[in-house]
C-alpha cells in the first residue's frame, strides 16, 4: 500500500496540471470554439445548398455528421486524444521507470515485497490516477453538453463518446510500460512521452490521408475515436478487440520481463 | 587557454556523431513512411476550380475541421504541403531532443564529470556537441527533400513542385534549428535536468495548440509569431516563396538562443 501511496503522491502536481489541461482543451474547442463553428456553418449553409448533392458526396464528406455537435467533438478528439495520450504515456512511464532513472532499482527490489507485487501496485497506482482523470474529464464534458442546449445525441451516446479519452489513456498507459520495462534506458519521461503522443498523432493524419478500410489499426488514436459511436452507435468491434490485444501483450510482457529481469546497477 | 582540435577533443564531434546515429535512423524510418505512405495515395484529383472558390468563402474555422485551411487538397502542391506538415511535427520534435541532448545528457547519464573534465574548454565541447545536431537537422532536411522527390517520381506524375520542395526542406531545416537552439537555451538556464526536458517539450506543445488556434481564428497574425510551425505557410511556399520576415525571425533567434544557451552553459552549476 506504502508503494501505492508513494507513487500516487509522487504523480499528484502533474495529474492536477493534465486534469486541467485536458479540461480547458475541451473547453477550448467545444465551448469556446463551437458556438462559433455552428454559427459559421449557418452561414454557408446557404451556399452549399446551390451545389447539387453529387457535387458535396463527391468530396467523400458527410455534411450532416460533420456539421453536428458530434461531429465537432471529432474534430476537437484528434487534439484532446493528443494531450490524453501524451498525460498518460508519461504517468507510466514517469511510474515504471522512476528507479531505472535514479538507478535505485536494488533499493526497491531489496524491500520485503516480492516483484509481482511491486508491478501491481504501480500499476494500480497508475490507473487509479487515470480513472480520478476521466471523472473529472467526464463529468465535465457531460455537464458541459447539458448546458449547451444541444439535444442531437442521447445521454448514453455522449457518455460513451466523452469515455473515448478514458479507453485511449489504458491504451497508452500499456504501451508506456511496456517502453518503461523493456528500455534499456529511460533518458528523458517527457521527451519520450511527447514521441508517442505525436508519433500517434502523425500515424491518425496519415491513416486520414490514406483512407482506405482498416486503416485505422496502425493509429492508435483512433481506436476510440467519437466518431464510429455518432454513426454507428458504438465502437468499431474489430478495433476493440486489437485495442485489448496491444493491452494485455503490453501488459503480460511488461510484467514478465519486470519480474525475471536482472537490477542493473547503471 | 587550452589546446583545442587535437587528440581526444576532436574525437568528441565522432562520438557524439556515432551515438546519435541509432537515433536518427529510426527517425529517418518514420519520414520516410510520412513521406512516401501519404504522397501514395495522391491520384491526381480531377482540378475542378470551383471547388477552390467555394472553399475560399468559407470561413476559417470551418476549413480547419475540413483540414483544408489555404490549401487546395486536389492539387499535388496542396497535397504534398498537407503531408509535409507532420514532417515537419517529426523534425520539430527531434530537434527538441537533439538540443536537450547537447545540454543534458552528460548530466542524466551522470558521465560529465568524465567529460568536462577533458583538457577542453566547456564551450568547446558545447560546440562539438551542437555540431552533430546541426549535422544530423541537416542531414534529416536534406532526406526530407529525397524522399519527397523520390515519392513524386514513383507517382508517374509530372513533378510541378520542385521549387517548393526545395523550399518545404529549408524551412524545415530553419525550423529544426531553431526547436534545437531553443530547447539548448531552455536547458541551460533550468537546473534540473528532467525539467529542462519537461519545458522544451512544453514550449513545442504550445507551439502546437497555437498553431492549430491560428488554423480557426480570423487574422491571427500575432499567434503566427508565437507558432513556429505556422512561420511557412503553404500558400507561400507553394507559390516558391518562403515568408522573410520569419525566415530572418529564425535565424536571428536561433543565433541568440544558441549564444544565450552556451554564455548560461559556461557557468551552469552541473549536477547529476
Amino acid at each position: 500500500m506504502n508503494l501505492i501511496f508513494y507513487e500516487a503522491k509522487s504523480c499528484l502536481k502533474s495529474t492536477g496540471i493534465w486534469i486541467v489541461s485536458l479540461i480547458s482543451v475541451f473547453a477550448l474547442m467545444m465551448i469556446g470554439a463551437y458556438p462559433i463553428y455552428s454559427s459559421a456553418i449557418d452561414d454557408i449553409m446557404p451556399l452549399l445548398a446551390n451545389y447539387p448533392p453529387e457535387f458535396i458526396e463527391a468530396f467523400g464528406m458527410d455534411l450532416e455528421n460533420l456539421f453536428s455537435y458530434g461531429g465537432f467533438y471529432n474534430f476537437s478528439f484528434g487534439y484532446i486524444g493528443l494531450v490524453a495520450a501524451i498525460m498518460a504515456a508519461s504517468l507510466s512511464i514517469s511510474v515504471f521507470s522512476r528507479e531505472k532513472r535514479s538507478k535505485c532499482m536494488d533499493f526497491l527490489l531489496t524491500k520485503p515485497i516480492s516483484r509481482e507485487n511491486i508491478f501491481f501496485y504501480k500499476l494500480v497506482a497508475c490507473l487509479g490516477i487515470i480513472v480520478l482523470t476521466n471523472i473529472f474529464y467526464v463529468g465535465f464534458a457531460l455537464l458541459s453538453y447539458n448546458l449547451s442546449g444541444d439535444k442531437s445525441v442521447s445521454f448514453s451516446e455522449s457518455a460513451l463518446a466523452f469515455s473515448g479519452v478514458f479507453f485511449t489513456q489504458i491504451l497508452f498507459l500499456s504501451l508506456g510500460i511496456a517502453f518503461a520495462v523493456f528500455a534499456k534506458r529511460v533518458r528523458s519521461v517527457s521527451g519520450s512521452a511527447t514521441i508517442f503522443g505525436f508519433g500517434a498523432f502523425v500515424l491518425s493524419a496519415i491513416s486520414n490521408i490514406i483512407d482506405e478500410e482498416n486503416i485505422e489499426i496502425i493509429a492508435p488514436l483512433k481506436y476510440f475515436e467519437p466518431n464510429s459511436i455518432f454513426t454507428t452507435g458504438g465502437y468499431s468491434v474489430l478495433l476493440i478487440v486489437i485495442a485489448v490485444i496491444i493491452i494485455a501483450l503490453c501488459l503480460g510482457a511488461a510484467f514478465v520481463k519486470f519480474c525475471k529481469d536482472d537490477a542493473r546497477a547503471g | 587557454m587550452l589546446v583545442q582540435g587535437e587528440g581526444d577533443c576532436m574525437n568528441i564531434l565522432k562520438k557524439e556523431l556515432k551515438a546519435s546515429l541509432k537515433a536518427f535512423f529510426c527517425w529517418s524510418v518514420g519520414l520516410f513512411f510520412v513521406v512516401f505512405a501519404g504522397m501514395a495515395k495522391y491520384t491526381g484529383f480531377a482540378s475542378d476550380t470551383s471547388v477552390a472558390e467555394i472553399f475560399d468563402s468559407f470561413p476559417k474555422i470551418v476549413l480547419a475541421v475540413f483540414g483544408m485551411v489555404d490549401i487546395d487538397i486536389t492539387s499535388l502542391g496542396g497535397f504534398y504541403a498537407v503531408d509535409i506538415y507532420y514532417a515537419i511535427i517529426c523534425i520539430a520534435i527531434y530537434a527538441i531532443g537533439l538540443g536537450v541532448k547537447v545540454v543534458n545528457q552528460e548530466s542524466i547519464d551522470k558521465t560529465y564529470e568524465f567529460i568536462f573534465s577533458k583538457p577542453c574548454t566547456r564551450y568547446y565541447i558545447l560546440r562539438m556537441k551542437f555540431a552533430s545536431a546541426f549535422i544530423y537537422i541537416t542531414l534529416y532536411s536534406v532526406l526530407n527533400f529525397i524522399f519527397s522527390v523520390g515519392a513524386i517520381s514513383t507517382l508517374d506524375i509530372e513533378n510541378t513542385i520542385f521549387t517548393s520542395i526545395v523550399l518545404y526542406s529549408v524551412a524545415m531545416w530553419l525550423l529544426g534549428i531553431l526547436f534545437c537552439t531553443v530547447a539548448m537555451f531552455i536547458c541551460a538556464i533550468i537546473k534540473n535536468s528532467e525539467k529542462g526536458a519537461l519545458y522544451s517539450n512544453l514550449v513545442f506543445l504550445g507551439a502546437f495548440v497555437l498553431g492549430m488556434l491560428y488554423d480557426m481564428v480570423e487574422n491571427g497574425w500575432i499567434i503566427r509569431v508565437f507558432s513556429p510551425l505556422k512561420y511557412f505557410l503553404p500558400k507561400e511556399v507553394l507559390n516558391d516563396e518562403l515568408n522573410i520576415l520569419f525566415v530572418c525571425i529564425c535565424v536571428v533567434f536561433s543565433i541568440g538562443f544558441y549564444i544565450a544557451a552556451s554564455k548560461l552553459f559556461e557557468r551552469k552549476d552541473l549536477q547529476a
